[in-house]
């Protein structure tokens, strides 16, 4: 254990040490740009143009941060040949992966909590001096985008370990942007077109909807966005997709595992 | 690692997917909460730039919207009235718990479409109605969209009260319910009660703005002629006041304020109740007359005169009266197809389907010394792709009208005297006992037969597009 958070550590340390937080620097500025960008407006559609357009923001630079985070750490290592020294001490294959991994979700755990905090104070400062908004609503809205960027983050941690950097940034867009339309999947795999789509397509599109890893599970923006929509369990409704993405990154921790340990290094 | 580990790893693997399935299952119709709307995401597609679409489909939805939002007011300060329309709808789609938006967008369509002298194409209602429905539906729990439409389709748009009152009175039926409540569905909408569960848990109470919705409600019944309702009505405005008052002390001065309104206007609901039993007796005949002079191709003279008697002084406390002529009366008139018949539902689509070959116009004048005239110009709105005033079909229909119930045109020392539903008004020849006000959407039976003055003329198109001054009668 002792090893895998020295191997955590280190990546993060490194990670934190890169250009990633010039990305917090620009949310930063993009936020204080927006606090005063909507104040033509009345004050409500003010308030929800700003909270929908931050709560966007951190999700998007999220998003970046934990692709270009997830798609480097193994081959970075494995490219600078650094790999060689770790792997010849008493490292194993899946302490050096479990390592590299929890390292990068720390950094974009520091990202993500440096951007909310930054947005949540911005808010109560510029947008609600009345404090009319319920401010532990916007944080259940930065926890779901970290635990959908953990997500995230294993999924191009386990490409990582059998592409290459280039082919996996495309991948891991291209599941994200799949699991993110978690409707339109579901919606295919249900038989609502009176017999016009083959069994065959159906099945498919409902084998798609449960094992790509459903990333719209996370957006939990619209409640926050607009207080008056009242949502039935939603904090069952959280704990079950934090369950979900921790089981979901488990398996693509193990397959990754699986693949590295027959991996020629 | 040994082949057996392996073997495990695999094992675990394919084991752990049979929670990741369940719990998908469990999630997969609650999420249906946080993303109301997806079936539009094909005519979102074809509306937008692709990376609009692209952060829509992503889960960018509410920000996509809400940076829309921000051009569709760019366009608003351009002037540029159209492109509004279609952003509207697209933001709708994308996030239909953006109340704003339907406020907006239904005023815009209610207002912003004029001709040159700033008259409503009236066209656009039934438009404006549809997409405040819409988002009732998407947002049943907030009264503001339930009031807009009471209040400016019904109360002041439509002058149809009896709609207005069914709508107030829904958005006054809006209650908090007990989270432990079983989930039932409410016939009207087709949505389940889980979308009016507080997020407090205690006794159920009412949401509605007793300002807002309830003193709404009580001039709705009022207008629609049901005294009895009105009085009630003011009285509950009264006990939710006072309820307000102390539990909510951040709007205390609001509903200190609208405490002294409701019971001012309770008084004089009880008094007139009891006043115009005898006052409207017997009904003053209006002697109503009305014509039309062309002055010009699609250029009008609407003139006319009507015996307007109502009280030019009153001290309800006494009951001391005095009758006599009185000014600020208006009477409404409107020019359409002959063969108009006003659609109950246009929906609020990408394109809107409006009949750019309908011709409606309607405005009203205001009598002073029992005469009124006002010039009416069509002829800038004629030519042009969206015309108000194609003038395509062959004949129309122009009817004057005075509504006893309308706020606008019946002020409340006319009321005195002719009462709440004109029972205290008549004409040798123009009194419609039919209840349909021109104009308006066809709603719940109208029961309250209130007596119209009205009077119709028929035009051929030559009448109206033809040249030197001539008079209809």
């Amino acid at each position: 254990m002792s090893t895998i958070l020295t191997l955590a550590s280190g990546t993060f340390g490194e990670a934190m040490r890169r250009k990633i937080l010039n990305v917090f620097l620009f949310v930063a500025i993009a936020m204080i740009v927006l606090f005063f960008a909507f104040a033509s407006f009345t004050p409500s559609s003010d308030l929800t143009i700003t909270m929908a357009t931050g709560l966007g923001i951190i999700s998007i630079a999220g998003v970046f941060i934990s692709v270009i985070l997830g798609i480097n750490l193994i081959p970075n290592e494995i490219d600078k040949r650094t790999i060689y020294t770790i792997l010849s001490k008493p490292v194993k294959r899946h302490e050096f992966l479990i390592g590299k991994f929890l390292g990068g979700l720390a950094t974009v755990f520091v990202n993500i909590v440096l951007m909310g905090a930054l947005f949540m104070i911005g808010v109560i400062v510029f947008k609600d001096p009345t404090h009319s908004l319920k401010h532990f609503d916007i944080l259940q809205g930065i926890v779901m985008i970290f635990f959908q960027m953990m997500l995230l983050n294993a999924l191009a941690v386990m490409f990582s370990v059998f592409t290459s950097p280039f082919v996996n940034f495309f991948l891991s867009f291209a599941v994200y942007i799949m699991g993110s339309m978690s409707s339109v999947t579901e919606a295919l795999g249900e038989d609502s077109s009176n017999g016009k789509r083959s069994i065959v397509i159906q099945w498919i599109f409902k084998g798609i909807h449960f094992l790509v890893p459903n990333f719209a599970n996370f957006n939990v923006q619209n409640p926050i966005i607009h207080p008056e929509v009242i949502i039935r369990d939603m904090t069952k409704y959280m704990a079950t997709n934090i369950l979900y993405a921790v089981i979901y990154s488990t398996i693509m921790l193990l397959i990754a595992i699986l693949i590295f340990d027959r991996r020629e290094v | 690692m040994k082949q057996s580990t392996r073997s495990l790893v695999i094992a675990i693997v394919v084991l752990l997917f049979v929670p990741v399935v369940l719990l998908q299952s469990w999630i997969d119709p609650r999420r249906k909460q946080f993303e109301p709307v997806q079936d539009k995401m094909s005519a979102i597609g074809r509306a937008l730039p692709i990376e609009f679409t692209l952060g829509a489909a992503t889960g960018f939805r509410e920000a996509v919207a809400g940076l829309l939002w921000v051009r569709t007011d760019k366009f608003f300060h351009e002037g540029n009235y159209d492109a509004i329309l279609p952003m509207v709808r697209i933001i709708t789609w994308l996030d239909p718990h953006n109340v704003d938006v339907y406020q907006t967008g239904a005023w815009h369509l209610d207002y912003n479409f004029t001709d040159q002298a700033q008259r409503s194409d009236r066209r656009y209602l039934p438009v404006s109605i549809s997409l405040l429905e819409e988002g009732i539906k998407n947002n049943p729990t907030t009264t503001k969209l339930y009031a807009d439409l009471a209040f400016t389709h019904y109360f002041r748009k439509m002058c149809n009260y009896p709609e207005s009152v069914r709508w107030y009175t829904k958005a006054q039926a809006l209650k908090e319910i007990d989270p432990k409540a079983p989930i039932s569905v409410d016939p009207d909408t087709g949505l389940s009660n889980h979308y009016v569960i507080s997020k407090e848990t205690g006794k159920p109470r009412p949401l509605a703005d007793p300002t807002i919705v309830g003193h709404g409600l009580a001039h709705s019944l009022a207008a629609s002629g049901d005294v009895d309702g009105a009085i009630k009505q003011w009285e509950h405005c009264i006990v939710e006041h006072k309820r307000l008052m102390v539990e909510s002390p951040s709007t205390k001065s609001q509903d200190e304020s609208g405490l002294h309104v409701a019971t001012k206007n309770l008084h004089e609901a009880v008094m007139r109740k009891q006043f115009r039993v005898a006052d409207t007796k017997p009904p003053v005949d209006f002697k109503f007359k009305g014509r039309l002079v062309r002055t010009a191709p699609m250029q009008f003279k609407v003139e006319g005169s009507a015996n307007v008697i109502g009280a030019t002084e009153f001290i309800l406390e006494g009951h001391k009266v005095k009758w006599g002529p009185i000014d600020g009366a208006r009477v409404s008139y409107r020019l359409e197809d002959a063969d108009f018949k006003q659609p109950t539902h246009v929906p609020f689509e990408l394109n809107v389907a409006l009949d750019h070959k309908v011709t409606i116009m309607q405005d009203s004048a205001s009598i002073t010394k029992g005469k009124f005239s006002r010039a009416v110009s069509m002829a800038d709105d004629h030519v042009g792709k969206n015309a108000m005033y194609s003038f395509t079909a062959k004949k129309y229909k122009f009817t004057f009208w005075i509504d006893p119930c309308d706020p606008s045109s019946a002020p409340p020392n006319l009321q005195d005297r002719t009462g709440w539903i004109g029972e205290g008004m008549t004409d040798s020849k123009y009194m419609d006992l039919s209840g349909i006000v021109p104009g308006s959407l066809q709603g719940p039976e109208d029961k309250r037969k209130v007596r119209l003055i009205k009077k119709i003329i028929y035009l051929t198109r030559d009448d109206i597009m033809g040249t030197g001054e001539k008079t209809f009668e």
